[in-house]
C-alpha cells in the first residue's frame, strides 16, 4: 500500500518535471527543426485525409522526407493536432507529455524492481531533472516515445517474469516501442532473448509462450519492412561502415580491401566504448553548446559519484534485477554504437531508465556511507562537497537550457526558416515564383533545410491538393504551387523580375545585391545573420 | 616474496624469446614507419645547463628490452611460479609499447627508470636491503635529472608512499637521503638557472596556459548577463569551476578503459592501432576489481595513479606518449586478472579467458596487417609531410 506522504512526493517530483519541460516550450528549443515539421505535417495530413502526405493510406513506415520515420509519433500527434492545431505546442505536446508521464513511470519501475519508496522517489527526482531526459522530451522526438512504451513494457515484462498473467499488455508496449525508434527495433528482441536466456530456471513457460506468440504477430509486418521493405535501406543507410570517419580514416576510401571487416568490428567496439566515455555522459553528450566547450552531458556532474557508488552496490549485493539493468545497459547501447554517430544521445537514450536505477541505488548507499561516518568533519565536509557540485551542476544545466543553447544551437533546430516561410505566404501574390535556397549555414553552406516542409507546415497545405497536384521533381529542384525549392545562382537569378528568393548569404551575396533588394533579413538568437528574402530589381 | 628470484634456464629462455618477438614487432614498425618519429626531448638537467642533451635511439631500444626483463623480475617476484611470463608477455604483444619505442618515445626511458625503481621497492620489501636500496636511488636520481615532470611528481610519491605507509619511515628516510644528496648539483643548476627552469616548465606543463577554456568561460559569462543572469553566471561558470570540470574531465579520461582498450586515442595521433588489446578488457576489469578488494594492493593502485600526472600536465586531455608510464599498472592490473581467471575453476571464468585468448590473437593479427598496409598512408592523410610528431 502506497502511502499518502509518497503519492504527495511524487506529485510534487511530477509537477517540478512538468514545470521543466512545458515552460517556454514553444520557444525552446528555438524552432521547430526539420523532422518535427514532418512528424506534424504528416500527422495532419493523415487526421485530414487518412493518408500521409505521399498518398499513403496509413502507412507503417513513412517515406516523409526519405528517411521513413516510425510510426507511433506521428499516429499519437495526430489527436494533439487535432485539438490544438498544427503549430508548435501542438507538435511537441505529445513527447513532453510522454516525458512527464514518464516520472511517475519511473516510480513504478524501481518500485517494482526494489520493493522501495525511498529508492524509488529519489530515481524519479533523477528522472525529472534528467538534462538527457528532459532535453528530449521538449521537442517532438521518437526516441523519447520509444523509451516510454519501454519503460511501460518492462514494467509488465517484469510483472510477466515474476508469474502474473499480463503477457499482453507487456506484448502490445514492448511491440509499440519497437514501432516508435529505429534503436528500440535491435534493442527489444536483444534483450529479452537475452532476458530468457539467463532467467530461464526462474521462468514459467506458459506465460513466456503466450507473451512471444502475441508479441511475435504483433511485430511481423515491422519485420517484414525491415528485411524486405524501405526500412531495410535507411539501415544500411545509417549502419555503421557508411560513418564517415571509418571510410576516411580506418579503411582510408577502401584504398586496400582485405581486413576491412574484421577492422569495422574493431571500429565499433571503440564506438561502443565510447559511451562510456566521460565526456558524453558528463560533459558533452547533448551537444548543446558549440563544439569543444565543455556544455551538458547526458547525466550532471555530480551524479558522477552516486553512478560509481551505484555500480558498486549492484556488482556487491546480490538482487534478483541485477542481470536485467547490466543487460540493460550493455545491450542498449548496442542499436546506437551500430549506427553512423560518433556518439548520439538519441539513439542510446533507451538506456536512461537503467542509468537512473543505478543511480538511485547509488544515491541510497551514498547516504548509508555518510551516516556510518563516525567523524562528524568528514561527514559534513562529504555532504557539503556534494550539495555544492549539485548547486553548480543544476544552475550550470539552466544556463545551458535558457541561453546557451538557444544561443549556440540555433541554427541546429533551422532558426529562421519559420520567418522566411511566413513572409513568403504573406506576400506569395506579388510573386510569380518563390524560390527557396535549401541550403544554409553561418560558417559554411553545410546545412541542407528542406523548407519545402516548413512551406506545407506553416501554410498549412491543403494534404488532399498536395497529395493530387502535379509537383515537379528533377534533381535537386522540387516544384509545386508557386513554391521552386532549388539553389540560388545569383549570378542568373538577379537578372529575373517578379521572384522571391530566400537564401543565405553565401547564395544571396551582400555585396552583389542592392539595399532595395533586400526585403527582409533573418537574424539568430546570437545575432549572426542567416537568411535573407531578396527581390530583384535588374535596370 | 622473500629472496631475490633465482635466474634458472627457463626464465632466461623465456625472457630471450620475449625479446626477440618485441624485437621482429619493432622491426616490423620501424621498417613500415621510419622515419616517422617523436620530437627529442633533452634531458632536464643538461636543459638547466643550457647544454641540450637528449636520449638516443638506439638507448630508447635498450631501454624498450630493459623494460621487459624488469617486468619479469616484478612478475617472479609477485607470483613465484610460471604466471610471471604474463606480465612481460603483455608488455611484448600490446602494440602500445613497441608503437612508441619504434617511434623513439623519450617516455620509453622514463617507464624503464621507474620500472627499475619499483623492483628496487619490491626488493626492499623482500629481506634484500641492500640491493633493493642502490637500485631504487640509481633510478630515483636518474629519473630526476631526466625529467622536469618527474621532478614535480617526485614528491607527490614520497609523501603518498608516507600517508599509505607502504615502507617504514627509517627506510624512507634512507632512501630520502641519500636521493637528495646525489641531487644536490640538480638542486644547484635549478636554483643559478631560474629563467631555464621557468622556460622548461612552460613547455612541459601545458595545462594551466590553456587558453582555450579561458574563453569558453568568459563567453558564457557574456551570454548569460546579457540575459540578467549574472550572479548566476558568476556562480556556475567561473575559471575556477570551469578548471576543476576540465581538470576532472582529464583525470576520468585519462582513467576510463576506452581510452587503453580502444583507439580512441590515437597512438603518435594518427594510428589506428588500440595501446592495449581489446581483448583484454575483460581480465583488465576482473583483475581491478580483485585488487581493490585488497587494501594493501588498493593503496598501491591509488599511488600508482600519480604516474597518469604528467598525461594530465599535457595539452592533449589523453596523452599516450607520456601515459605510457602508466603502462606496467595496467599491465598488472590485466596478469592479475588472467592469473585469477586460469586459476579459477568456473566454467564461465574459462569461457571469458578463452573468449580473450581467441579475440586477442584476432585482433594482433588484423592489427599487424593494418599496419603493415595502412599505417602510413594514415600518417600521411593525418600529419602530412612532417615527419616529427610533437
Amino acid at each position: 500500500m502506497i502511502k499518502l506522504q509518497v503519492i504527495l512526493l511524487l506529485l510534487a517530483i511530477t509537477i517540478i518535471g512538468a514545470v521543466l519541460r512545458f515552460t517556454n516550450l514553444t520557444n525552446n528549443p528555438p524552432s521547430l527543426n526539420i523532422d518535427e515539421v514532418a512528424y506534424g505535417y504528416s500527422a495532419y495530413s493523415i487526421l485530414k485525409t487518412g493518408k500521409d502526405e505521399n498518398g499513403k493510406f496509413m502507412p507503417i513506415a513513412f517515406r516523409s522526407i526519405g528517411d521513413y520515420k516510425s510510426p507511433v509519433l506521428i499516429y499519437s500527434l495526430v489527436p494533439s493536432i487535432a485539438l490544438f492545431g498544427l503549430n508548435e505546442f501542438g507538435v511537441r505536446f505529445t513527447t513532453v507529455l510522454a516525458g512527464v508521464l514518464s516520472i511517475p513511470l519511473i516510480f513504478l519501475l524501481i518500485n517494482i524492481l526494489t520493493h522501495n519508496f525511498k529508492i524509488s522517489l529519489v530515481g524519479a527526482a533523477f528522472l525529472s531533472t534528467s538534462p538527457w531526459h528532459i532535453y528530449y522530451s521538449r521537442f517532438a522526438s521518437d526516441h523519447m516515445m520509444g523509451t516510454f512504451f519501454l519503460m511501460l513494457g518492462f514494467i509488465f515484462f517484469h510483472k510477466l517474469l515474476a508469474g502474473f498473467k499480463v503477457w499482453l499488455p507487456a506484448a502490445i508496449f514492448l511491440a509499440a516501442s519497437m514501432y516508435s525508434y529505429h534503436s528500440h527495433r535491435l534493442f527489444i528482441p536483444l534483450f529479452i532473448g537475452s532476458v530468457l536466456i539467463f532467467n530461464h530456471r526462474i521462468i514459467r513457460p506458459p506465460n513466456i509462450k503466450a507473451f512471444l506468440a502475441i508479441f511475435i504477430v504483433l511485430i511481423l509486418p515491422l519485420i517484414f519492412l525491415t528485411l524486405f521493405g524501405p526500412l531495410n535501406t535507411r539501415a544500411q543507410m545509417v549502419f555503421l561502415s557508411q560513418d564517415i570517419d571509418y571510410t576516411r580514416y580506418v579503411i582510408l576510401d577502401h584504398i586496400e580491401k582485405s581486413g576491412e571487416n574484421s577492422l569495422l568490428f574493431f571500429f565499433w567496439a571503440k564506438r561502443y566504448l565510447n559511451y562510456f566515455q566521460p565526456d558524453f555522459l558528463f560533459f558533452n553528450g547533448l551537444n548543446m553548446t558549440s563544439p569543444g566547450t565543455l556544455g551538458l552531458g547526458v547525466l550532471h556532474l555530480f551524479e558522477f559519484p552516486l553512478l560509481v557508488l551505484g555500480i558498486i552496490h549492484l556488482i556487491q549485493k546480490k538482487s534478483n534485477f541485477k542481470k536485467l539493468i547490466i543487460l540493460w545497459i550493455l545491450i542498449g547501447l548496442v542499436p546506437a554504437s551500430v549506427t553512423n554517430n560518433e556518439q548520439s544521445a538519441g539513439r542510446s537514450l533507451l538506456i536512461l531508465p537503467a542509468l537512473v536505477v543505478v543511480i538511485s541505488l547509488g544515491t541510497i548507499y551514498f547516504f548509508k556511507i555518510v551516516k556510518n561516518l563516525s567523524n562528524i568533519f568528514l561527514k559534513t565536509a562529504v555532504l557539503g562537497l556534494l550539495t555544492l557540485l549539485t548547486f553548480i551542476s543544476l544552475v550550470h544545466a539552466f544556463l545551458v537550457f535558457s541561453v546557451y543553447f538557444p544561443n549556440e544551437r540555433g541554427e541546429a533546430f533551422m532558426e529562421g526558416t519559420k520567418e522566411t516561410v511566413l513572409y513568403a505566404l504573406e506576400n506569395k501574390d506579388k510573386y510569380r515564383e518563390i524560390v527557396f535556397d535549401p541550403y544554409r549555414g553561418i560558417e559554411a553552406q553545410n546545412i541542407v533545410n528542406i523548407p519545402y516542409m516548413y512551406v506545407l507546415f506553416y501554410s498549412q497545405y491543403d494534404p488532399v491538393k498536395f497529395q493530387t497536384e502535379q509537383k515537379e521533381n528533377q534533381g535537386e529542384i522540387f516544384k509545386f504551387d508557386k513554391f521552386v525549392f532549388r539553389r540560388i545562382d545569383w549570378r542568373q537569378d538577379r537578372l529575373k523580375r517578379g521572384i522571391l528568393f530566400v537564401g543565405s548569404p553565401w547564395s544571396l551575396p551582400l555585396q552583389d545585391i542592392r539595399e532595395e533588394e533586400i526585403l527582409k533579413k533573418i537574424y539568430l538568437t546570437n545575432g549572426n545573420l542567416a537568411l535573407l528574402v531578396v527581390s530583384p530589381h535588374p535596370d | 616474496m622473500k629472496h631475490i628470484p633465482k635466474i634458472d634456464k627457463f626464465f632466461l629462455s623465456l625472457n630471450l624469446f620475449l625479446i626477440s618477438i618485441h624485437i621482429l614487432f619493432l622491426a616490423l614498425l620501424i621498417k613500415t614507419l621510419y622515419p616517422i618519429h617523436f620530437m627529442e626531448e633533452n634531458l632536464f638537467f643538461f636543459d638547466l645547463l643550457s647544454k641540450p642533451l637528449h636520449i638516443p635511439y638506439w638507448l630508447i631500444i635498450i631501454c624498450t628490452n630493459i623494460n621487459i626483463l624488469s617486468l619479469s623480475f616484478i612478475g617472479k617476484l609477485i607470483w613465484g611460479s610460471r604466471e610471471w611470463v604474463i606480465l612481460p608477455a603483455l608488455y611484448v604483444l600490446n602494440p602500445w609499447t613497441p608503437y612508441l619505442a619504434s617511434l623513439n618515445s623519450f617516455y620509453i626511458y622514463l617507464a624503464s627508470l621507474i620500472l627499475i625503481m619499483i623492483l628496487g621497492f619490491i626488493f626492499i620489501k623482500s629481506t634484500n636491503h641492500w640491493i633493493g636500496a642502490v637500485i631504487s636511488i640509481f633510478a630515483g636520481v636518474l629519473l630526476l635529472y631526466s625529467s622536469l615532470i618527474i621532478f614535480i611528481i617526485f614528491p607527490l610519491m614520497v609523501i603518498g608512499i608516507i600517508i599509505l605507509r607502504l615502507f617504514s619511515k627509517n627506510e624512507i628516510k634512507k632512501l630520502s637521503f641519500w636521493i637528495i644528496l646525489f641531487c644536490v648539483p640538480l638542486f644547484m643548476a635549478i636554483f643559478k638557472n631560474s629563467v631555464g627552469w621557468e622556460n622548461i616548465y612552460r613547455n612541459e606543463v601545458t595545462i594551466l596556459s590553456e587558453e582555450g577554456f579561458l574563453n569558453d568561460v568568459n563567453k558564457f559569462q557574456g551570454q548569460a548577463q546579457k540575459r540578467g543572469f549574472r550572479l548566476l553566471s558568476k556562480v556556475a561558470e567561473n575559471r575556477y569551476v570551469y578548471f576543476a570540470k576540465y581538470a576532472s574531465l582529464k583525470i576520468i579520461k585519462n582513467l576510463t578503459p576506452a581510452t587503453y582498450f580502444t583507439p580512441q586515442e590515437k597512438l603518435a595521433s594518427f594510428s589506428f592501432s588500440p595501446p592495449i588489446f581489446l581483448g583484454f578488457i575483460l581480465p583488465f576489469l576482473f583483475g581491478l576489481y580483485s585488487l581493490l578488494k585488497s587494501t594493501q594492493s588498493a593503496k598501491f593502485l591509488g599511488l600508482s595513479l600519480i604516474l597518469i600526472i604528467p598525461s594530465l600536465l599535457s595539452k592533449q586531455i589523453v596523452d599516450l606518449n607520456r601515459l605510457v608510464i602508466f603502462s606496467p599498472i595496467i599491465f598488472y592490473a590485466i596478469s592479475y586478472g588472467l592469473i585469477n581467471l586460469y586459476r579459477s575453476k568456473k566454467f564461465s571464468f574459462r569461457i571469458i579467458l578463452f573468449l580473450t585468448i581467441i579475440l586477442v590473437f584476432i585482433q594482433m593479427f588484423v592489427t599487424i596487417s593494418d599496419i603493415y598496409l595502412r599505417e602510413t598512408i594514415r600518417f600521411d592523410k593525418t600529419s602530412g609531410i612532417n615527419f616529427e610528431i610533437k
